[in-house]
């Protein structure tokens, strides 16, 4: 099933084809000097309360699509519009009424609309929403005839109108039980709509006002109204017994009176039976009954709507509305729904290089029309703001701010007793609420998005590349994975993926052909960058009417069909997330599947736990600053999120930091709690993985060394800084990584550090980190700890994030992955064995992403057929879960080689301790990634010169440790862009590679297992035959003969030619011929630049004695 | 770990003497730590501030008269029990620390009791402990009686105050008091504050207290 083919936001129904957009705007009680700490500003609740509004979806309802914090606790509602309401149509039969004698409308359009309104209401109902405010300026209609409620929301969101001074609702309209009732009655009282209903229908109907037109004075009207409550509270049919007195329309209630007895008179035409069915219909709305009142749902089912002949239009919404219900039921190929962008795009940009569009604007009007109409309306909304629409500012234009006079509403004088009202009101209250809608215009909007899209500037917007795999010729890409098996797998993240996604890209097919070039040693010209880089920032690019409409059309097509379009959405996700639909495609991108729904409700997030407090504590304090984490709903939302966690990772606890990792989930799906919680089940496994264990001191604590390495390899003159003052990233960078820096930097910043996270491996935060401390480089350099720590004291420094983000991927490129290996990572560990066993096993996608799901099966039913391939799965994820967090805590506490684990590691894969890993400085690296870099690195081998003479790496060159500092000079002259150290089993390599790091070399790591891990012989390739040995040995002796002095070494060439040929596969050995000439010639320099260093240096070549 | 560059060599001091202390701040979470720190730093108050994670470094200098200046070098950790693990990496070799509790809140004096016994356990020795029962402002809905509090504190030793971060009461007197009370006679061969390699960290086995310096 389509997971988000139905998402409401994704989707434009056929109904809304003209709508538009138009805002109310209101003011709020201005309560900010409460003396209640934590009490929030009405504002506030507002705008959290009525986020669910955007969420709703009915044929018959306008859409919610933005609710806007103005100034002064002003707020601006922003809805889908229409031209034509009950109000508009009143307007004109009275004025038609002057000429002709027809008057009102026929039962068959009556019948339709209150149908439609009906569907409305109930939908509202199962929302939990009473409209409260049903007048004739609230239900609006389409061209064809659908009707479409307006504010409905209104009187929900202001808290039953407590949080604001004016009141809600048109007592023309407005049910007399309202009158004194309580908010908190009022909210739910279902049966208060039935009454406006019927008002409507009858002026609908009759083309009269239902109260007497001399009696419009506000004060009569509530007298009239208490009257008749008074009335039908003591006779069970009012309007029997109503006295003319009571300001009803005397019309109107001779029409409600006299055509009940002819009911009794049973012979009646087809007609007037259904004018009867009618006024019964009426009668029912317009009864009052505390005790026992009917809710919309209850009289759906009455005679008068239910003729045989259905109006058409009311069939047709109908129609639309339970097949938006089976949209939700059955899997729906939802490609057959989708709007021909492309073709509409198409047929535009002929017509503008024709000149017809912008010559010609009347013709250009149906073409624009043509390209919003299917533009889901929060995206018309979104563009329109784009486009330099502003809503507080329309509303100034149309002097809508003044006021409208609130004369004719229910004066709010109810609570003078309880509240100290004595001071004057901060102002006048006509302008409080401006119910009559600002349009918000969209005429311009298409011929704007057409002309940004065809701006000449646009080129370079383009984009073919992919951001992971742009790099230097002369530099490794680890990012590309060499290990073609992997095509075929469905792998979930992106490290993996790469491949994939690049092989369906014509400009970058050809880096898999490049990879095996680069594992020749071969500087390839086929590896050519694709040099083309962000061109416009992505400030800019995020703010482009042009681009975003593309990048909105395009992603809203593939998320209609995610999960298929997965791999896809991947890929133009590392170029680019639009923020509209950034909720989704971070879902979309971490993979979520499923009825994440279903998974959520079965957690139970309302039981009382030891948690509890401290969420309680937390909640209140995380990202305030932002309106939504900040409201009242927000809280809410929040704290079940967060005991839903707790609920459904049992072995796992709540760490202060956990509601900030969050925060970006649930402030992106604030409608959907659900989607955010599916999204940090996949989230934190990948990127913060056992974080949150109950004891996550050794996780925490490796995380930590794992970086202090990383930031050596990238910039060993800072870290030995950092290292000698000992500001150590324990003391600061805790908080950065618990939280993947949703501590440090606010939520505008982290959704752009996370787009770029989530589509990269799981070691990319560790090279944001280094990118933060870097940015601060030069001030860290010339700091003493005290300033040092001061940087990134409270408040944290502004930084270019994309900078950081650019830097980190840089970084992360050229990092082998090897030296981000950690212990308790599973992924980590499975490539460990991997490598180690050269055996392409790892465990599927599939297995990984259903950690979420390891509790379900505890919820009985809840797992349906759907799932039941999962719950098997499920049950052995689960103990194996429990053992391995076991196992990690036995292995990190052990030490070195004392570790657990499965017979297919060699004792240099077992993970270090943390003792041992703080006092190192550089990082180490596995063979597997050696072999891939060893052409652009610099290899020293510092185990006793017997032994190497016995035996060593080709090209590898021999230094005893003590003799760097003299050496520095020379190898820095051989500009190799890493630096492996080759030591012996407990010798002092890690004390050799700490002291390079020191001495400023850049990407400096200890070969893992040293010398032995190189006598492994590649499976593939341990049969190196003879005639390679012969051309080695030929080739060696041959170098050495033309740099023909200071060999001292003592083994023959035939030894270390037999050794070599364990050691080597054959890919080494070609490399050795075709670097050779070029080592040659270092040599040749070195030795006549410092000639009394050549006695030590001992390449391979010179290695040899030469007979 | 030793500090062996530690210890610049001896120059004249001009006037003056700067006494650098490291000052770690402890108590149950939301008691106002971070509110406290702030305050004294920036004299700011933030109704909403994010909880601490790890913890939070910040240096705040006060004039005790002509001739002496304290820095403060504080260490706010967070207050969640879970991070209990890594307070002392930051306690080690504080030389005084100020225990939080909230007036409003009974189980945070509870905690902070706690954390007085710890510190007596595990710090240093001379380490100068003050309590402070935040959140004063609030005395409607105080649970914690001020003579409850102030006889604890007599009892085990303590500096105590009532502190508000939001209205600022008492909160430099606090950390006044704790400079005052720092033994600064008794810290011996004032050395001047070093030129290059004056380093220090938290976790370093500092034996000298105090830094002579032109101020």
């Amino acid at each position: 099933m389509a997971t988000f083919a139905t998402c409401p936001d994704l989707y434009r129904h056929p109904s809304t084809r003209n709508a538009g957009l138009a805002a109310i705007s209101f003011c709020a009680n201005d309560n900010v000097d409460d003396e209640f700490h934590g009490v929030p500003p009405a504002t506030s609740y507002i705008f959290g309360q009525s986020q669910f509004l955007k969420n709703l979806s009915h044929p018959n309802l306008c859409e919610y699509l933005d609710i806007v914090k103005g100034k002064r606790d002003r707020v601006f509602v922003v809805q889908e519009h229409y031209a034509t309401s009950f109000e508009s149509i009143r307007v004109a039969q009275e004025s038609e009424e002057k000429e002709s004698s027809s008057k009102g409308q026929d039962l068959a359009r009556i019948r339709s609309w209150a149908t439609q309104i009906l569907d409305g209401l109930v939908y509202l109902n199962t929302h939990g929403i009473v409209h409260r405010t049903l007048t004739l300026a609230n239900i609006l209609l389409t061209e064809d005839d659908v009707v479409k409620l307006s504010n409905y929301g209104l009187y929900n969101m202001t808290k039953g109108g407590s949080l604001v001074q004016f009141s809600i609702g048109d007592p023309h309209y407005l049910s007399p039980l309202t009158l004194g009732q309580e908010h908190t009655v009022g909210l739910q009282d279902y049966s208060t709509d039935l009454w406006s209903l019927g008002v409507i229908l009858t002026e609908m109907y009759l083309g009269e006002s239902f109260w007497r037109k001399d009696r419009l004075d506000v004060d009569e009207l509530v007298a009239s109204l208490f009257s008749v409550r008074k009335m039908s509270i003591e006779s069970k049919s009012w309007i029997e017994d109503c006295p003319e007195s009571f300001g009803i329309n005397p019309v109107v209630l001779k029409f409600l009176q006299t055509s009940a007895p002819q009911q009794q008179n049973g012979t009646t035409q087809n007609k007037d039976q259904e004018l009867q069915e009618f006024v019964a219909f009426l009668r029912v709305c317009l009864k009052l009954s505390q005790c026992n009142s009917l809710e919309p749902e209850q009289i759906q089912g009455h005679r008068f709507l239910k003729p045989n002949d259905l109006p058409a239009s009311s069939e047709d919404a109908g129609r639309l509305g339970s097949q938006s219900k089976m949209w939700h039921a059955k899997p729906y190929i939802q490609s057959s729904f989708l709007p021909e962008y492309e073709g509409e795009v198409e047929r535009l940009r002929k017509a503008i290089s024709e000149g017809t569009l912008l010559s010609d604007l009347p013709t250009a009007s149906p073409a624009k029309h043509q390209l919003l109409c299917k533009l889901p309306l929060s995206q018309v909304f979104y563009l329109w703001k784009l486009a330099g629409g502003d809503v507080e500012a329309q509303f100034r234009r149309n002097g809508r701010l003044v006021g409208t006079p609130a004369i004719q509403l229910l004066p709010k004088a109810v609570r003078v007793a309880e509240i100290k009202d004595e001071r004057p009101p901060t102002r006048d209250i006509a302008d409080l609420f401006s119910d009559v809608p600002c349009i918000l215009t969209l005429e311009s909007l298409e011929t704007e998005i057409l002309k940004s899209i065809h701006e000449p500037n646009k080129g370079q917007f383009s984009w073919d590349t992919d951001y992971f795999l742009l790099s230097d010729p002369d530099e490794m890409n680890f990012l590309q994975n060499t290990m073609g098996d992997d095509k075929d797998k469905d792998d979930t993240f992106l490290y993996p993926d790469l491949m994939r996604s690049a092989s369906t890209l014509s400009g970058v097919a050809v880096t898999s052909t490049a990879n095996a070039a680069v594992g020749l040693g071969v500087p390839s010209l086929s590896q050519q960058p694709v040099k083309t880089r962000v061109k416009v920032p992505l400030a800019i690019r995020e703010k482009d009417l042009g681009y975003q409409y593309q990048r909105l059309s395009m992603f809203t097509d593939l998320l209609l069909q995610y999960p298929a379009s997965r791999a896809e959405i991947l890929h133009h996700s590392k170029i680019d997330i639009p923020p509209l639909l950034r909720g989704k495609v971070w879902a979309a991108v971490l993979g979520v599947v499923g009825d994440y729904q279903e998974v959520y409700d079965g957690f139970d997030k309302y039981t009382e736990k030891p948690t509890d407090r401290q969420i309680e504590l937390d909640v209140p304090r995380c990202h305030q600053y932002n309106q939504l984490m900040f409201s009242p709903a927000g809280h809410e939302k929040m704290k079940r999120l967060l005991k839903c966690w707790v609920e459904a990772n049992e072995h796992q606890v709540y760490w202060q930091g956990l509601d900030s990792c969050c925060a970006p989930f649930l402030t992106l799906n604030f409608n959907d709690e659900a989607l955010a919680f599916a999204c940090v089940q996949l989230f934190l496994p990948k990127f913060l993985k056992d974080m949150f264990l109950h004891d996550n001191s050794q996780v925490i604590h490796e995380y930590l060394a794992v970086f202090r390495h990383l930031l050596s390899f990238h910039d060993p003159e800072l870290s030995s800084h950092l290292d000698h003052i000992k500001f150590i990233p324990q003391l600061y960078a805790i908080s950065w990584f618990m939280t993947l820096f949703t501590h440090i930097f606010p939520l505008d910043k982290i959704y752009h550090l996370w787009d770029k996270i989530l589509v990269g491996p799981s070691s990319l935060p560790l090279f944001v980190g280094i990118a933060i401390v870097q940015q601060f480089r030069q001030h860290l350099l010339q700091s003493e700890f005290n300033e040092a720590i001061g940087v990134f004291s409270s408040s944290f420094p502004e930084m270019d994030i994309e900078k950081c983000i650019e830097a980190a991927l840089a970084m992360c490129r050229v990092t082998p992955p090897s030296t981000c290996w950690l212990s308790y990572d599973q992924e980590s560990r499975e490539m460990r064995q991997q490598m180690s066993t050269a055996a392409v096993v790892r465990t599927s996608a599939d297995g990984e992403s259903s950690h979420r799901h390891h509790h379900h099966h505890h919820h009985g039913n809840g797992v349906t057929l759907e799932q039941g391939g999962r719950t098997s799965m499920d049950q052995q994820q689960q103990p194996e879960q429990h053992r391995r967090s076991k196992e990690i805590e036995k292995r990190l506490s052990s030490g070195p080689g004392a570790g657990a684990g499965g017979p297919v590691l060699h004792w240099w894969e077992e993970p270090l301790s943390i003792e041992t890993m703080n006092a190192e400085l550089a990082p180490r690296i596995h063979r597997s990634d050696f072999v891939r870099l060893r052409s652009q690195a610099m290899v020293i081998d510092i185990r006793p010169e017997a032994e190497f003479k016995n035996g060593h790496y080709p090209l590898s060159i021999h230094m005893v440790p003590s003799q760097l500092e003299l050496l520095v000079f020379i190898l820095e002259k051989l500009k190799k862009n890493y630096l492996v150290v080759i030591a012996n089993r407990g010798d002092s390599g890690p004390e050799f590679a700490s002291t390079c790091v020191r001495f400023g070399f850049p990407r400096v790591a200890l070969l893992m297992g040293g010398i032995d891990a190189l006598r492994i012989a590649e499976p593939t390739t341990t049969a190196a035959s003879a005639a390679t040995t012969s051309t080695t040995t030929t080739t060696t002796s041959g170098t050495h003969a033309s740099s023909n002095n200071g060999s001292h070494g003592g083994a023959t060439a035939a030894t270390a030619t037999s050794t070599m040929v364990t050691i080597c596969s054959c890919r080494v050995i070609r490399q050795v011929i075709t670097v050779n000439s070029k080592v040659k010639e270092e040599v040749a320099v070195l030795k006549c630049k410092t000639s009394f260093t050549h006695k030590k240096l001992r390449s391979t070549i010179a290695a040899h004695k030469s007979d | 770990m030793s500090n062996s560059r530690q210890g610049a060599t001896q120059q004249p001091q001009p006037a003056g003497k700067l006494f650098q202390f490291k000052l770690v701040l402890l108590g149950e979470s939301a008691v106002g730590k971070s509110s406290l720190v702030l305050r004294f730093v920036k004299d700011q108050f933030d109704d909403f501030r994010e909880s601490t994670i790890g913890a939070a470094f910040l240096t705040q200098t006060i004039c005790l008269d002509d001739a002496t200046t304290v820095k403060f070098e504080i260490w706010d950790t967070a207050g969640q029990e879970r991070y209990k693990s890594l307070a002392p990496m930051y306690y080690r070799n504080a030389n005084c620390a100020v225990v939080v509790y909230d007036i409003t809140q009974s189980s945070s004096l509870d905690k902070a009791k706690s954390w007085v016994k710890e510190l007596q356990r595990q710090a240093d020795p001379n380490i100068v402990i003050a309590l402070a029962g935040n959140k004063s402002d609030l005395s409607a809905r105080r649970v914690v009686e001020t003579e409850e509090a102030q006889a604890y504190a007599d009892e085990a030793g303590l500096l105590f105050f009532e502190t508000s971060a939001k209205t600022a009461t008492n909160v430099n007197e606090l950390f006044t008091s704790i400079a005052k009370k720092m033994p600064l006679d008794m810290l011996a061969n004032p050395r001047p504050r070093g030129t290059g390699l004056n380093a220090r960290g938290v976790d370093l086995n500092r034996d000298s207290k105090e830094v002579g310096c032109a101020c």
